[in-house]
Order: C-alpha cells, then sequence, then structure tokens
C-alpha cells in the first residue's frame, strides 16, 4: 500500500527518535503507575475496605498489620512496584481476588466492542472524508461536515439512551443492553453487539472524517498532485493513487490516538449498556471505590496509551520519509 | 494591532489631507464583520447569546418554578402528541410532576456557571504555569511539563470520575476537575509562546532597556497568545459542559437537588421506557450548546488562523 522504503531511509535518527520515544513511554508508565500506588495506598485506606468503616480500632491495627500496612510507604511502595513488574497489581477489595486475571478477562470483552468500533469508523470515514473534499461545497460535503460537527457535540451516553428508547423499548429490534449469554448462535450476539459497537464508533468517526477531509484537501493544492493532472492521469487515478495516499499519512498517525479515546468511551458505553467490559468495571469500581482495580486499571490503561502512542510515532516516521530529515 | 489615528479637528488640517485619512477599523469591528460573514459562526454566537440570555432571566421566561412538583400532572407528554398533555407545561412534565421545560431554563444557569468557571480557573492556572515554566526553565520547566505531558495521556474523564468519587460531588468539586484536566493546554501554548519571544531580538532589548519581566510579560508575551487561549477557551468552554453532562449521569456531578442538563438526563435513564421525552430534550440542550461552542471555536481558529496541536 505505501511506497517500499529504501533501507537508507531507516537513518540512525530514526533509530534514535523511536528509541527516545520508547524510553519517554516508559517514563509515562512509571510515573502512572506511581499515581496508582498514591491514590491505592495513601489516599484511599485499604483496611477500612476490608473490615468496614465503623470496626474497632484494635481490630482495624491488627488487619493493618497482618496485611502489612504498617510498614513504612517506601517499603509497601517498592513492594507495590515489584508486584507489578511480576504481573501482579493486587487484590480487588470487593471480589477479594487478584485483579490482574479479572482485569485481563474484562479485556478482552472490551476489545469485542472496541475494535468493531475503530472498524467500522475507518470503514465510513476515509470514502466520506475523501469524497466531501474532493466534492468540496457539495450537497454530500454539507451533510457530512455536518453530521461530524453533530457526531462530536452529542453525548455518547444519551444516544445510546435514546437508542435504547427507540430500537428496544419502542421497535423492540435489538436487545436493551448486556453481552449476549455464553453459548449464543451468531445472530444474538451480533444484535447485542450492534448499538454500542456504533455509537462507540461515532466519534471518533466524527472527528477522523474531518480529520480525513482536511488531509486531503491540504494534499490535493501541492504541486506533485498538478502534476499528476498535468501528465493526463485520470481524476480518479490522481485522487485514488496519489492525493489519498498522501493524505492517510497523518491519519493513520491520529487513528492510532484514537483508539485510546475509545478506550475512554467504553467506559461510558458499557456502563449505559451494561456491557461486561472494562470500561464498566473500572466505572463500578469508581463507584464502590475498590480502589486496587481503579489503580490496576488507570495502569493498565496508562500502558496501552503508551504503547498507542509509540505505535503512532513509529508509524509517522516510517509513512513520511521526511521526518527522519527534523 | 490597529490603533486609531488621533482624530482630526475641522479646520486645522488642508482639506484633501482630511478626506484621505480614514478612519481605520478596529480590531473588534474586523472581527464582528468577518463573523458576520460566516453564516455558521453567526448561529453558533445567536445560539451563545441565547443561553445567556436564557440563563440569566430564567425566572421570568420560566413558566414554573423548577422544584415545582404538580402531583395531579405528573408525566404529561409533549403537547404536540396525542398523549395526555396540559398547554401549560410545552415539553411535558417529568415522574414528580416538574415542568420538563423550566428545569431545562435554570439548568442553563448552572451549566454557564460552570463552564465559565471552569474556563477562568484552568486558565488563570495553566498561564501562570505557562510563563513560570518558559521563564524560569530547567528543573521547574521540566517538572511541570512532564506533569502536563502525563495528563495529556490519559482519558481525561477517566481522571474526572476518579477525583470526582475520591471528592464526592459539589459545583466546586466539579469546576477543579475540569480545571484538573484542562490546565495543561493552557501552559503548553503559553510556555511555547514565552521561550519563543525569550529569544526575539527585541525582547532582549526591551530587557537591556530595563523592561521589568512583568512589562514583557504583557507587551510582548500575552498579547501573542491571546489568540491560542480563546480557541483553547471555546472548546474548554465546550468540555465543561460535556463533564457537567456524563458526571451528573453518572450520578458523580452536581448534587441531583439542583437541576442541571446531566442530572436531567440522570434522571430520565432510571424511569426510561416510554417516557422518552425526559431524556431526548436535555441531551438536546446539551448537543446544541456543545455544538455553538465547537462551532464558534472552529470560527476562531480559522479566522485567527492559528495552529493548535
Amino acid at each position: 500500500m505505501f511506497p517500499a522504503l529504501a533501507p537508507a531511509h531507516y537513518t540512525e535518527a530514526k533509530m534514535a527518535y523511536i528509541v527516545q520515544r520508547l524510553l519517554y513511554g516508559l517514563v509515562v508508565i512509571f510515573f502512572a503507575l506511581t499515581l496508582a500506588f498514591l491514590l491505592a495506598y495513601v489516599i484511599g485506606d485499604p483496611v477500612l475496605m476490608y473490615v468496614g468503616a465503623d470496626a474497632p480500632a484494635e481490630v482495624v491495627a491488627e488487619y493493618r498489620r497482618q496485611l502489612g500496612f504498617d510498614r513504612p510507604v517506601y517499603v509497601q511502595y517498592l513492594e507495590f512496584m515489584g508486584g507489578v513488574l511480576q504481573g501482579d497489581l493486587g487484590q480487588s477489595y470487593r471480589q477479594r481476588a487478584p485483579v490482574m486475571p479479572i482485569l485481563l478477562e474484562r479485556l478482552g470483552y472490551s476489545a469485542e466492542l472496541a475494535i468493531p468500533a475503530i472498524i467500522l469508523a475507518v470503514v465510513v470515514s476515509v470514502p466520506v472524508g475523501v469524497l466531501s473534499a474532493v466534492r468540496r461545497n457539495s450537497l454530500a460535503d454539507y451533510l457530512a461536515r455536518t453530521g461530524a460537527l453533530v457526531g462530536q457535540a452529542a453525548p455518547s451516553f444519551w444516544i445510546g439512551l435514546m437508542a435504547i428508547f427507540f430500537f428496544a423499548s419502542h421497535l423492540g429490534w435489538l436487545p436493551s443492553s448486556g453481552r449476549a449469554p455464553p453459548g449464543s448462535d451468531l445472530l444474538t450476539r451480533l444484535s447485542h453487539m450492534v448499538m454500542p459497537v456504533v455509537i462507540l464508533a461515532l466519534m471518533p468517526l466524527a472527528y477522523l472524517t474531518r480529520i480525513m477531509r482536511s488531509s486531503v484537501l491540504e494534499v490535493i493544492s501541492e504541486d506533485y498532485i498538478r502534476t499528476a493532472r498535468a501528465k493526463g492521469l485520470s481524476e480518479r487515478r490522481v485522487v485514488i493513487v496519489h492525493a489519498v495516499r498522501n493524505a492517510l499519512i497523518p491519519y493513520v498517525t491520529l487513528l492510532a490516538l484514537q483508539f485510546g479515546w475509545i478506550l475512554a468511551g467504553s467506559m461510558v458505553i458499557e456502563s449505559v449498556f451494561a456491557w461486561p467490559g472494562m470500561g464498566r468495571l473500572l466505572m463500578d469500581s469508581i463507584r464502590l471505590l475498590d480502589i486496587p482495580v481503579i489503580a490496576a486499571g488507570l495502569s493498565m490503561v496508562a500502558v496501552i496509551f503508551v504503547l498507542l502512542n509509540l505505535l503512532a510515532d513509529i508509524l509517522y516516521t516510517v509513512l513520511d520519509p521526511r521526518v527522519s530529515n527534523k | 494591532m490597529l490603533t486609531q489615528l488621533p482624530q482630526a479637528e475641522p479646520g486645522t488640517y488642508d482639506d484633501d489631507l482630511h478626506q484621505i485619512a480614514v478612519k481605520p477599523r478596529g480590531t473588534f469591528y474586523v472581527a464582528y464583520k468577518s463573523l458576520l460573514a460566516s453564516r455558521v459562526a453567526t448561529l453558533a454566537a445567536l445560539l451563545v447569546v441565547t443561553l445567556v440570555i436564557v440563563a440569566v432571566f430564567a425566572p421570568l421566561i420560566a413558566p414554573h418554578p423548577p422544584g415545582q412538583m404538580h402531583l395531579t400532572d405528573r408525566m404529561l407528554w409533549p403537547v404536540w402528541t396525542e398523549q395526555r398533555s396540559n398547554p401549560t407545561f410545552p415539553l411535558g412534565t417529568d415522574s414528580l410532576g416538574r415542568d420538563i421545560l423550566s428545569r431545562l431554563i435554570y439548568a442553563s444557569q448552572m451549566t454557564l456557571v460552570v463552564a465559565v468557571s471552569s474556563v477562568i480557573l484552568s486558565g488563570v492556572i495553566g498561564v501562570l504555569l505557562g510563563l513560570l515554566t518558559g521563564y524560569l526553565g530547567g528543573f521547574v520547566d521540566i517538572l511541570v511539563m512532564r506533569l502536563a505531558d502525563l495528563q495529556l495521556a490519559f482519558p481525561s474523564l477517566l481522571i474526572g470520575l476518579i477525583v470526582m468519587s475520591l471528592l464526592g460531588s459539589g459545583v466546586k468539586e466539579l469546576i477543579f476537575v475540569v480545571a484538573l484536566t484542562q490546565w495543561a493546554m493552557f501552559a503548553r501554548i503559553v510556555r511555547a509562546e514565552v521561550i519563543k519571544v525569550r529569544g526575539m531580538e527585541y525582547v532582549q532589548a526591551a530587557s537591556v532597556l530595563g523592561a521589568s519581566h512583568l512589562r514583557i510579560i504583557f507587551t510582548h508575551v500575552l498579547p501573542n497568545v491571546v489568540a491560542s487561549l480563546l480557541i483553547v477557551a471555546s472548546f474548554t468552554l465546550a468540555l465543561a459542559i460535556f463533564y457537567e453532562a456524563a458526571l451528573g449521569f453518572f450520578g458523580l456531578g452536581i448534587p441531583p437537588a439542583i437541576p442541571t442538563w446531566g442530572n436531567m438526563l440522570a434522571e430520565a435513564r432510571n424511569v426510561l421506557l416510554r417516557n422518552w421525552w425526559f431524556a431526548f430534550f436535555p441531551g438536546m440542550a446539551i448537543t446544541v450548546t456543545i455544538l455553538a461552542f465547537n462551532m464558534l471555536g472552529d470560527w476562531f481558529r480559522d479566522y485567527l488562523d492559528v495552529k493548535i496541536e
């Protein structure tokens, strides 16, 4: 799809840049973990969560000693960080079970919504954005731009509510919430996914359409497009081969970042549609102050964000040879 | 910046000269003309003005007090539907018999208070930190800017939800949370400008001539960032409104006794079976308001031709 890059393009400068971004990402993760620790063990009192707020003082003290919370904060901090390195993020207060397996299971459910949503956003935003740019100021462009503006303004939880009302309560076409029980047939499973996936896709869809449009508009005034037209290529070929391919460079970079926003949006959408993903787990934990789960979720989100940012950086350097000159 | 020429006194100037001296238009006049030239921006500005008027004159406009319950008129439908309705409640009533239109109107007050206070608080914190880090550089700069990076690395709604649940719900808390997630945007812009300006020859000259730091800040740094700050401010307004709605929806925003659009949605969520109008109108109010501020922000960006990352 993209021009094969000569090995010469992989200059040391480019590698150095990526390594620098990688190190920087590790620093962000380190800070996020520290923040998570502070949240879990310094601001929130884990012992009170175990014994209840009105337990007698001696019981609290006994639990504190047993669970090791009477030791200096830095010892607990080192232990927490050591645990993280071994993939241990502590115990959930509510479920009294290790956080990590719970989190990973829920993450899988979240991916069931997030991946189709991002695919949907791409499949729609690329052609619509290109059309909107090529037929600038046409009715189609006008509709696309209005749609994108409204899509960015309307809160997804409200659209979710109205969709549940209309498609589930009123028309009865789709189930109102939840993930299909295990062992259901494909159609049932899909019917549970339709509303959350589409609504989760709306926000990135609106944003990506705008990006695609402005990106194509920027490219289309470049000299090489004029050259391509001048040498007699068909308009279709000029647009698809020359304009869109170059316009995709900023698009792909921002796409990686949008995936992170889908992660945030899924907290809202999963709560509205009672989907048992990581977003809903986090929302429930926030409401119940199940702090180890919040801390672990925060760390997980940080890791995913850093990886996506890194991916965006790498894509950008690989796709656009000009970046390495900087 | 355009400044007004001294007004010519009649008779003191040569007549020809007097005729050429056209009064230059002020910055705001030019901006105003451009605003009117863009239909989208005009619409956005009209919506914002309407919102302000509605909020300020809420007691005069609203047909009923927002908390008044009409127990015999509960769950009335909007008047244009075929269902049970009452013309004094144009958009119907909620499950406690409170007029939805009146609640929408009063809720706009809280929306504006939260939005404007959040912008002011995050703007002040951001601008101060931006100036400080830009000027001092070194350790403070690294610390604050890494903090800003970290901040921007997380979905801000997640931070908002966690902090709100630890702090407890309330208006001040909500404003604090928005400022907490938005200061970094303001700080980055101001810091970049300080660093750019600090190296310029005219600023070094001003400094050599004995201009104080404050003078340099007010005459050389701030005028250059006003445009960018305005853009960030209008998007922050939209974001604050979204936050109020989202946190209210999850029961972590402003206490439920106060009518806000987010709280109305949260109440609607609990009873939504066929009472679609409970949720529809507050959602529309949120969408239209966010849309207006976003469109204004877009127009600012195009008009001032500023690039913001």
